[in-house]
């Protein structure tokens, strides 16, 4: 035992050295890590400001670019190129058509298709987003395959960097990823394709009817409800007639209430027979948003329902409908007060809570 | 020569709108904030305001209520920059008292023709 105490007491100092001498190593590493890093930002903090000037003039049109890449030195391109994008992404298409063959000539094009490349989805989406803000149209080659990417954020950026640069010969291929399984990325691309505009209409109207029962014609009706594609409405009322799903029907009748044109009363009024109360408590609410008065009987039918949701909607529908409507729904509400002893119908209830803004005070007893 | 304020906390869009207006003919003064602007305004009394509306210590909305508050700025033209496009945001701007409205991403070319036809 007293023969091995030199040698315990030898390993436990080797131990305690080696650890001290790694502590060491790591304590210089971190402050020489942090030192290159402060040196590294100053340095590029200051090639910036020294690029600043040089690239205002660029922009605000007091220097042409091949005047500006004359007087860029190699070493320069990749802090031009961070700063152009800045200004890029602050003013319109004419200044960014103005900065592209300043992004062509230093490079960068080639140096954002490499980012396009990465298998990190958050390089190729910035990738994508360079693009668009380059303003050079013939990038559009390069994100059109990225509308099929994988990843909803890549779809996204490449569908709004296509949307800055004008182009609308893509708008088919992404309203085709409509039919992605996952919700919240195609209400997501969903968002790409309004930014679109009226350009979208064709694609859409063509995704409904060559798929009517596919994945995606719910989002693909609500963006024609939302754009107010007033011409796209036969092919918006399709499905309602069509569909065997009561949400594609519930969704085409949201649409047509959203584009507001009384040629689609007829169809509504038809659809307050459907067999889900989804779809006929849709159908009330567009009728409602288009106010026609001679849907008011076939709406009336529907107070005496049992669904609260469809009663509700058939209230609100009526009170939209104009002063007649709107007098004998008042008048519905006060013969039924007056007949119901005791604790109030839930179709009174309704009627006092759409009323109530509309009625004198007292009137409103019972909510 | 006319005098206009301009009132922006973004420096890089500030300096590429006050190289244009210089060069059309106009002296710029320049303000980062919505405070730093009010004060501006009462020292150097410009004939236009360019006014962001997204800004630090007070935004350009407060800013221009303040000015319409103050009789001898209540006829001073104000084109409000800002990023919001909607609707109900230009509309805001009118109700409190903008002149004119430019939505960013902007053309320098349409703020100097903008200010120009506002001080015609």
């Amino acid at each position: 035992m007293a023969d091995n105490t030199p040698v315990a007491l030898e390993v436990a100092l080797l131990a305690v050295y080696s650890l001290a001498i790694l502590l060491l190593i790591m304590v210089a590493y971190t402050i020489l890590h942090r030192f290159l890093s402060l040196w590294q930002e100053g340095y590029a903090a200051r090639r910036r400001a020294r690029l600043e000037e040089a690239v205002a003039m660029l922009v605000a049109e007091e220097t042409d670019p091949v005047r500006f890449l004359r007087q860029l030195p190699r070493a320069d391109y990749t802090y031009a190129e961070e700063l152009l994008l800045e200004y890029a992404a602050k003013f319109g298409p004419e200044v960014r058509s103005r900065l592209a063959p300043v992004f062509d000539a230093t490079g960068a094009l080639q140096r954002n298709r490499r980012r396009t490349r990465s298998r990190k989805w958050w390089r190729r989406a910035d990738g994508a987003r360079r693009f668009g803000l380059m303003g050079d149209a013939n990038v559009s080659r390069f994100l059109r395959p990225l509308l099929r990417d994988g990843n909803v954020e890549v779809r996204m950026a490449a569908g709004r960097s296509l949307l800055e640069l004008g182009a609308t010969d893509w708008i088919d291929d992404l309203v085709q990823t409509l039919a992605d399984p996952n919700l919240l990325s195609t209400l997501r691309i969903a968002d790409v394709i309004l930014g679109a505009g009226a350009q979208a209409v064709p694609s859409l109207v063509d995704f409904i009817s060559a798929n009517p029962g596919a994945r995606g014609v719910t989002t693909a009706l609500e963006i024609l409800g939302d754009m107010r594609a007033v011409a796209a409405s036969p092919v918006i009322a399709g499905p309602l007639q069509t569909s065997s799903s009561a949400d594609v029907r519930a969704a085409a009748c949201r649409a047509l209430g959203r584009l507001e044109t009384p040629d689609a009363v007829e169809l509504l009024v038809s659809a307050l027979d459907d067999e889900a109360w989804e779809v006929r408590a849709q159908a009330l609410r567009a009728l409602g948003r288009i106010g026609d008065p001679t849907a008011a009987p076939a709406v009336f039918r529907l107070l005496a329902g049992e669904n609260p949701w469809v009663i509700f909607n058939a209230a609100t529908a009526l009170a939209a409908m104009g002063p007649d409507v709107h007098l004998q729904l008042e008048e519905a509400y006060r013969r039924r007060l007056a007949t119901e002893a005791g604790a109030p119908s839930m179709l009174t209830r309704v009627l006092g809570e759409v009323l109530s803004p509309y009625l004198p005070e007292g009137q409103v007893t019972v909510v | 020569m006319p005098k206009v304020l301009i009132v922006e906390d973004d420096p890089q869009i500030a300096r590429i709108v006050q190289i244009k207006l210089t060069n059309n003919g106009f002296t710029v003064i320049h303000a980062p904030d919505g405070g730093a602007g009010l004060a501006a305004v009462r020292e150097h009394r410009p004939d236009l305001v360019l006014l962001d509306v997204m800004m630090p210590v007070m935004d350009g909305y407060q800013v221009l209520r303040s000015l319409r508050a103050e009789p001898e700025f209540a006829k001073l033209p104000v084109i409000m920059l800002t990023a919001k496009g909607q609707e109900r945001d230009i509309l805001h701007g009118f109700k409190d008292g903008a002149t004119d409205y430019v939505v960013k991403p902007f053309s320098p070319a349409e703020v100097v023709a903008r200010v120009q036809r506002a001080l015609r």
